[in-house]
């Protein structure tokens, strides 16, 4: 009977250690991929604005002119880049964020994303930037 | 050093009970390949598909639990221990190909400012890291399976 325990000890420690593996690569993949992103979002802001990231993805989100999606994801970039300069620009395209509502990111600016945005540049925390900033 | 290492051998028992009948394991396997290709005749004549599917999938799930029930393993050391050392090798190779392909894809992302290179590179690292944890893992899990004590 002990040596049953044993064994199920040890293949529960097995399991659980692999599936804990399997979770911290999961999110070190997620954060990677997420920190690859915002990289594409800024090289492509700076490809269409001056100044240095943060001010490029500002005047991408400000510029009405710009595509929408586009906006959305400089919205999205400055918040996990989580520069506090970039607040006050947010803070202007963000009109109020209600719980359960639904956006279309290709036709209006995702209040959702903005309220994510602010939160985080306010000091909030993001778990995964750690792994690529 | 040596550690010993235990080698069960199982003994192989060719007969199943299937709802108080004794059946031989060939015998069922060729009920189950008969049951599978009727199955798969009428799926494909009538052109359903998915019945062709369902025969082939149940064929496979009972002949899996069939044969956990007759405990059928024939352990060959010789096999085994071919297995284990193509599994040593395998898991050897694997980890260097990767980690060289991974930091030759960030090298070179990184000089050409290619960051879905980067990133796939970066990802191979996660992989190969993940590769050597979880063998540690299971080395352990193994070595305590069969009496090591460190």
């Amino acid at each position: 009977m002990t040596r049953q325990k044993a064994r199920l000890k040890n293949l529960g420690f097995c399991v659980a250690g692999i599936g804990f593996l399997m979770l911290l690569f999961m999110f070190f993949v997620t954060a990677s991929w997420i920190g690859y992103e915002v990289k594409e979002v800024c090289e492509e802001a700076m490809l269409k604005y001056e100044g240095d990231r943060v001010e490029a993805l500002t005047k991408l989100l400000e510029d009405d002119a710009a595509d929408f999606r586009a906006r959305n994801s400089a919205a999205w970039a400055l918040g996990q880049l989580g520069d506090r300069s970039a607040l006050a620009a947010v803070k202007k395209s963000y009109k109020g964020y209600e719980k359960g509502t639904r956006c279309d990111r290709s036709a209006e600016l995702c209040q959702y994303e903005l309220y994510k945005a602010v939160k985080l540049l306010e000091g909030g925390m993001n778990i995964s930037a750690f792994v690529w900033r | 050093m040596l550690y010993k290492c235990k080698i069960n051998i199982t003994i192989c028992y060719n007969d199943i009970t299937f709802g108080g009948v004794v059946i031989d394991l060939r015998r069922a396997k060729i009920l189950v390949t008969s049951f599978v290709c009727a199955i798969v005749a009428v799926g494909a004549t009538s052109g359903n598909m998915y019945l062709a599917l369902a025969g082939i999938v149940i064929g496979a799930l009972f002949m899996a639990l069939v044969r956990r029930r007759s405990a059928e393993v024939h352990i060959d050391e010789r096999v085994e221990a071919l297995g284990g050392r193509a599994a040593r090798a395998t898991f050897v190779i694997m980890s260097v190909f990767l980690g060289l392909l991974s930091l030759g894809f960030i090298f070179i992302g990184r000089n050409t400012g290619d960051g879905g290179l980067e990133a796939l590179g970066t990802v191979f690292c996660y992989v190969v890291c993940l590769n050597c944890a979880v063998y540690s893992i299971t080395f352990k899990y193994f070595d305590r399976e069969h009496g090591g004590e460190y």
